[in-house]
């Protein structure tokens, strides 16, 4: 287990790595001059230039990513363009606010998915499965701001039930976690069904049910246990989607979260803050896929061998 | 009764047939048909013109003369979804055909290859993947600017991989076959042998993701445009409708409501063909 525990973080080396180059280059590589973009389109040639200077465009371009990446290592992430705040700390600071949106959403699809994924494999090509396959494909097909914004139509402005944006109580996160778990639910659901099916047909399976063991007690003793160990994967995986998702709801609802201050600041071209966003969400990708990694050795030791 | 020559038909017959027999891929098929009719023929078919600003029309409800009412500039929004269906889909097939064009050749090479060359070029992979891939998209919006080339270069950067992982993993599992071995015992080039041996089997695997994948360019362009970073205004997306009238939503829940009917349909018209796919060109696949 340590072997595997260590081979998988001496993976993630590389693709740290790789993840600064991409970051870096995104800004400094792409056609199109960042100083220019930032400065508007009737700045005067001195404010280019002074954009220029306080980027430190005018370096080489490997002194420019040598002098980031230095940084980087010892956690300064630069400092805004837009009010001069320093990168890291600022952003870090609002980090929490979306982690609790996106375990929420979490908490929802799991909730939602798993139930319904189960009941849609066990009543298998019956008209309950159809219409939980149904669901499951709506959900994946939802855009997740036009889901929040039909939310809020009917449950703030109609029913007066729930606050339409903000945050502090568990009323402001029901339709931020809704509208960014819906399509999570629906992979899920499909995910769970078909494990199920898969692991209902083995023979241990059989073997519990000739026992005489009661229906229930093999669905959810036996066979969820192991039909689980996909739908942990797909969590994992999940993670880059529910960020990247975020950044929308958040923008819906108004919700203080890092993704809705990286979009202000996305708007007003702060490059450094845009960097330093990028480079955060791809970290924690990183971080909870080396997690669900160990977790899936855990629970599926065969996978430590490969 | 089948007699044997019915029944030993070629794949592709065998395929058509078990197609017309899935009622959700027709379904799907048909929803796609549709709005790729509206996307060529939507300027000769719009009830209004979709640009004409009518201020004293403005936020009429639906129904009358405007099926789905009209906008705060008094646009008739059912003529506005029928124009904007064009870049949505332009996008969709765009971005999907670009992905392809350079994840299958990556993920066959990387695949094919095995040992170093897959390990370094599969970090790669990695890399662009730990990005969610919105961020990644709006992060290259930022630095090239609005409009519908920089949509379409921005979702092919942030999407390319998944193609290549997937076709990696097909051409690993493929170039062990007894059929592949030959080809290569037979002295052909390494070109000849991914393209000619491996790529035709994993094509029925390909298309079905491809189907589904144009669904996932759709959602974001739409995305990308209700944050005003997407298509330019005059380019009338279904996104950029959105993000207009969502102000007035409060009031005049129509003009927001029907573009985002009109994504969510589109997309689950290219999900229910893509799962139809699945079933048909891929029986192993089907419980």
């Amino acid at each position: 287990m340590h072997i595997y525990i260590a081979k998988r973080l001496l993976q993630a080396i590389p693709v740290i790595f790789l993840v600064t180059v991409i970051t870096f280059s995104l800004i400094h590589l792409m056609p199109g001059d960042p100083a220019i973009m930032r400065a508007g389109e009737d700045a005067t040639p001195e404010q280019v230039e002074a954009i220029r200077e306080a980027m430190g465009l005018n370096e080489p371009i490997y002194q420019q990513y040598l002098s980031w990446v230095t940084g980087l290592m010892r956690g300064d992430l630069g400092h805004s363009l837009q009010d001069g705040r320093p990168v890291f700390p600022t952003l870090i600071q609002r980090l929490p606010a979306t982690l609790y949106l996106v375990l929420a959403s979490f908490v929802v699809s799991i909730a939602i998915g798993v139930p319904v994924g189960i009941l849609s494999a066990v009543k298998q090509n019956t008209f309950i499965d159809s219409f939980a396959r149904g669901f499951a494909l709506l959900g994946i097909s939802l855009p997740s701001f036009w889901f929040g914004l039909m939310m809020m139509l009917l449950f703030s402005y109609r029913l007066q039930w729930l606050p339409a944006s903000g945050s502090g109580t568990l009323h402001h996160i029901v339709m931020p976690a809704l509208a960014l778990g819906m399509a999570s639910a629906g992979l899920i659901t499909r995910m769970t069904r078909s494990a199920m099916l898969e692991v209902l047909k083995q023979d241990y399976i059989r073997t519990a049910r000739s026992k005489g063991l009661r229906a229930q007690i093999v669905i959810y003793k036996h066979a969820l246990k192991n039909a689980l160990l996909p739908v942990v994967t797909v969590i994992g995986l999940q993670l880059g989607y529910r960020l990247g998702g975020s950044v929308i709801v958040e923008q819906v609802f108004a919700y203080p979260g890092i993704g809705r201050f990286a979009y202000n600041r996305l708007l007003a071209r702060d490059y450094p803050m845009i960097m330093g966003n990028l480079f955060i969400f791809a970290m924690i990708f990183i971080f909870v896929n080396i997690i669900t990694d160990i977790i899936y050795g855990f629970l599926e030791p065969r996978i430590r061998y490969d | 009764m089948k007699s044997d020559e019915q029944r030993s038909t070629s794949f592709r017959d065998d395929a058509i047939r078990r197609f017309k027999k899935n009622p959700t891929a027709i379904f799907g098929l048909v929803i796609v048909i549709f709005f790729f009719f509206i996307a060529v023929f939507g300027q000769y078919i719009t009830p209004h013109n979709p640009f004409q600003h009518n201020i004293s029309n403005a936020h009429q409800p639906p129904g009358g003369e405007h099926l789905l009412g009209t906008d705060f500039f008094g646009r008739d929004v059912l003529s506005r979804i029928i124009i904007g269906a064009r870049i949505s889909l332009l996008v969709g097939v765009t971005v999907v055909t670009i992905r392809a064009a350079i994840g299958i050749p990556y993920g066959l090479i990387a695949g094919y290859y095995g040992g170093r060359v897959e390990a370094v070029m599969m970090r790669v992979v990695d890399a662009f993947i730990s990005f969610p891939g919105i961020i990644l998209a709006m992060a290259i919006m930022a630095v090239r600017g609005q409009g519908i080339e920089n949509v379409i270069l921005a979702l092919t950067v942030s999407g390319w991989p998944m193609f290549a992982r997937l076709v990696r993993g097909e051409s690993m599992a493929l170039k062990e076959r007894e059929y592949v071995q030959a080809a290569r015992a037979l002295g052909y080039n390494d070109g000849k042998v991914m393209f000619q041996h491996i790529l035709p089997n994993c094509l029925a695997t390909i298309i079905v993701y491809a189907t589904m994948g144009i669904a996932t360019p759709i959602l974001a362009e739409a995305g990308l445009s209700f944050l005003g970073l997407g298509a330019t205004p005059d380019q009338a997306t279904w996104g950029f409708q959105m993000s207009l009238e969502r102000q007035y939503m409060r009031t005049a829940w129509w003009s927001v409501t029907f573009p985002g009917l009109a994504v969510m349909v589109v997309v689950l018209g290219f999900n229910l063909l893509g799962d139809g796919l699945r079933d048909v060109l891929d029986p192993r696949m089907k419980e």
